[in-house]
């Protein structure tokens, strides 16, 4: 076994390097440790305003996380603010009645503010189902065979 | 004669499935699936997430969390004739700008009027299927296109009228209809009765497109693709032709002309798995049918052969268990 001997100066510089690294990375861990239990959670904000074509407020555009059931809605000014923090890549739905939903993919670290227009994305067709058989407009003849 | 029809037959609609349908899911049970739809009639459409989420959530696999989501979509939301009637009339008369302005206001009416009444038209049903869906992570789709019945696209060269979906199950695509399986106008009394059938529901392709030819062919999910005339001119087809999985074999077209006693002979083919009671020809102005003889061989074939004496034009109707599932429009000369 090897030991230390710590009247060598160079040996002692070694330990002292060392130990300041240490120390530097407890530092970080308990800073860390510290912002976690502060916000209880990691990541970042996102707020925003949701809109339509046109650029008016949409209220009551539903935000979900998706693949859970946290989520919000926008208010009275077309607002929302995701009730807890996120992280990159995490994925929201933006729906309303009526109009395509979005998918938004949160970015970066930072706090984000985004604005989602929402588009009306469909042509209303509307044929409805008949199963009444085919029947012909008679020839004026047949219109008679038919009567008599 | 027979193999002649076959070939011509399969020539124009080339039948090569290469894409899904219900029977791949024959092991599965749709009763807990529609049992939980049934939990949640009239749930508001405020928050589609919530209610995709309520209607998937206990179930396990993606084609019963899809057929919860279309069997309640059929079951809870109801045709409005009346938007039906005025989307129809204004598109035969508006065009250009003012079509494209008046349909975005008409979209707007037609999804507030779903979310407060539960009431829609086609594409409000085709919507609601694909939302509820993309919330329990699916890959639906809106497929618009040409739909045909005794009243739409019969000849002509075709009225785009009609939206279903198209749904990616265990990575094959399916088609559906959840308009047509909520219930159905009756021609008669102009009025709508509420019923589901499930017939449209991960429908076959090569029967589906006999009634549903969509804008963009891909859609139709064969290999090869009938053309939109093929679609337009076939034999008309009906609800109880998919129930007994009925094919066309003569004559290949809808509109038949025939000199004044000549004769037509009618065929057609049936699912294998089939048994039905009684198939008979009726021609329209009289009073029988007549039956179809059972022919044997590679294909079984049922045939029969009416003799047109009057001058005039007829409806001719192949009925199965007292169920249309074939028309024909003759020409008496």
């Amino acid at each position: 076994m090897k030991h230390l001997n710590l009247s060598n100066p160079k040996c002692r510089a070694t330990v002292t390097t060392s130990l300041f690294a240490a120390f530097i990375l407890m530092l970080a861990t308990v800073n860390q440790s510290f912002s976690q239990t502060a916000s209880g959670q990691t990541g970042h904000l996102v707020s925003g305003i949701v809109k339509d074509e046109k650029g008016e407020a949409m209220i009551g555009a539903s935000i979900y996380l998706k693949g859970s059931t946290e989520g919000t809605t926008t208010n009275a000014d077309g607002r929302f603010e995701f009730p807890r923090k996120l992280n990159e890549g995490d994925r929201l739905t933006i729906s309303f009645i009526g109009y395509e939903s979005v998918e938004y993919v949160v970015k970066g670290d930072a706090d984000e503010n985004i604005e989602v227009v929402m588009k009306v994305d469909v042509i209303v067709w509307g044929e409805v189902a008949m199963d009444n058989a085919y029947t012909t407009k008679p020839g004026l003849r047949q219109f008679f065979r038919r009567i008599f | 004669m027979k193999a002649c029809a076959l070939v011509l037959l399969s020539v124009l609609f080339n039948i090569v499935v290469v894409k899904g349908q219900l029977s791949d899911f024959s092991g599965t049970d749709f009763t807990k699936a529609d049992s939980i739809a049934e939990l949640y009639p009239m749930h508001p459409l405020k928050d589609l997430k919530v209610l995709s989420d309520k209607l998937t959530a206990p179930l396990s696999t993606d084609v019963e969390k899809f057929r919860s989501i279309f069997k309640w979509v059929c079951t809870n939301i109801e045709n409005d004739y009346a938007l039906f009637l005025e989307n129809k009339n204004m598109r035969a008369k508006l065009k250009g700008e003012r079509l494209t302005r008046w349909e975005k206001n008409f979209s707007t009416r037609v999804f507030g009027i779903m979310a407060s009444r539960h009431r829609t038209i086609c594409t409000g049903y085709a919507y609601l299927v694909k939302e509820l869906a993309f919330h329990a992570g699916m890959n639906c789709r809106i497929v618009n296109g040409y739909g045909r019945h005794a009243r739409a696209n019969i000849g002509g060269s075709g009225i785009v009228n009609h939206s279903w979906n198209a749904i990616e199950l265990q990575g094959k695509w399916y088609v559906c209809d959840p308009t047509w399986s909520s219930g159905m106008i009756d021609a008669q009394n102009q009025a709508y009765t509420k019923k589901f059938e499930d017939v449209y529901f991960l429908s076959e392709p090569s029967l589906f497109v006999r009634s549903h030819f969509p804008l963009d062919p891909e859609w139709i999910l064969l290999n090869e693709k009938p053309a939109l005339e093929t679609f337009l001119n076939a034999p008309l087809v009906y609800m109880a032709s998919f129930r007994f999985a009925v094919e066309p074999v003569a004559p290949a077209l809808f509109n038949i002309d025939v000199p004044r006693d000549g004769h037509v002979s009618f065929e057609f083919t049936m699912g294998s798995a089939m048994t039905f009671r009684d198939a008979s020809l009726y021609i329209e102005d009289s009073r029988a049918g007549d039956s179809f003889e059972r022919h044997s061989g590679d294909v079984v074939t049922y045939g029969a052969v009416h003799k047109f004496s009057r001058k005039g034009t007829y409806a001719v109707h192949i009925v199965v268990d007292g169920s249309p599932v074939l028309s024909y429009n003759v020409r008496v000369q």
